[in-house]
């Protein structure tokens, strides 16, 4: 299949092309109840990379290795594949932005003692 | 619902609209608080726990002070704090105007979609730079924040 936008050769179950990223238009029947709509898994690239940035955690990096996944498997046109990455990469999202609430709420709390320590 | 659309969203349960308006109020509020408030200088933000704990900088060393630059208009200032921010902030803000936009709207906005082999050399990137903004050697020390 080839990409209507740019022209690139693409796999011919791609959900989007590899190239540039544009939708691909699957040619087959449209099975009732199915929207024509290209198919959209999330890859929760914004927050990933905001808990990278924020947290600066090596887990904000795994989220990233699924987020950029994600893509790839639609790219290829793995669906389910995709959405197993999606998951994986909202859970690391998730990880990251806990553990660095967490490291920041103890911090601040050994500060606290530590200020109150000495004012005492 | 749509069967064959995979939910994007972090809390399910909440409404679209009430998640986009909360979104929206909340980037006001920090650049509010962010422009009023130099990093430099005031003691309300609090220092980062991995900047105290290693005396290293992190690809993300430098955001806030740059934020308060960028409000204020001095984006050279803000680049050289730290240029990884300047550069995806545009892909952030422009990511999470869509997000609002759809929800109070309610009218879904045509996803972005971004190659993997971007992404992948975005991971490169920001470890890379994680890495050599911390060489203390010129030009590396340009870097740093």
């Amino acid at each position: 299949m080839f990409c209507s936008k740019c022209g690139k050769e693409n796999e011919d179950v791609a959900v989007h092309c590899f190239a540039c990223g544009e939708p691909l238009s699957q040619n087959q029947p449209q099975a009732p109840g199915v929207s024509s709509q290209p198919i959209h898994v999330p890859n929760y690239l914004v927050q990933a990379i905001l808990v990278t940035i924020f947290c600066c955690l090596p887990f904000g990096i795994v989220a990233i290795i699924f987020a950029a996944q994600v893509n790839g498997k639609l790219q290829a046109g793995d669906v389910s594949g995709a959405t197993e990455s999606s998951r994986k990469a909202k859970m690391w999202s998730w990880i990251s932005f806990g553990i660095g609430l967490g490291i920041f709420l103890i911090y601040i709390i050994i500060t606290l003692i530590v200020v109150i320590g000495s004012e005492m | 619902m749509r069967s064959n659309h995979i939910s994007g969203d972090f809390f399910p349960t909440i409404n679209k609209r009430t998640k986009s308006l909360v979104l929206l109020a909340g980037i006001s509020g920090a650049a509010v608080v962010l422009y009023l408030f130099s990093p430099h200088e005031s003691s309300i933000y609090a220092s980062c726990p991995f900047r105290v704990l290693t005396h290293l900088h992190c690809p993300g060393c430098g955001t806030l002070r740059g934020l308060h630059e960028l409000l204020h208009g001095n984006i050279g200032k803000a680049f050289g704090l730290n240029p990884l921010m300047v550069l995806l902030l545009p892909f952030m803000l422009f990511s999470s105007l869509k997000y609002i936009v759809a929800g109070i709207t309610g009218r879904p906005q045509r996803k972005l979609f971004i190659p993997s082999i971007f992404i992948w050399t975005l991971l490169v990137i920001i470890i890379s730079f994680g890495v050599l903004r911390n060489v203390p050697y010129y030009p590396f020390t340009l870097l740093a924040p």
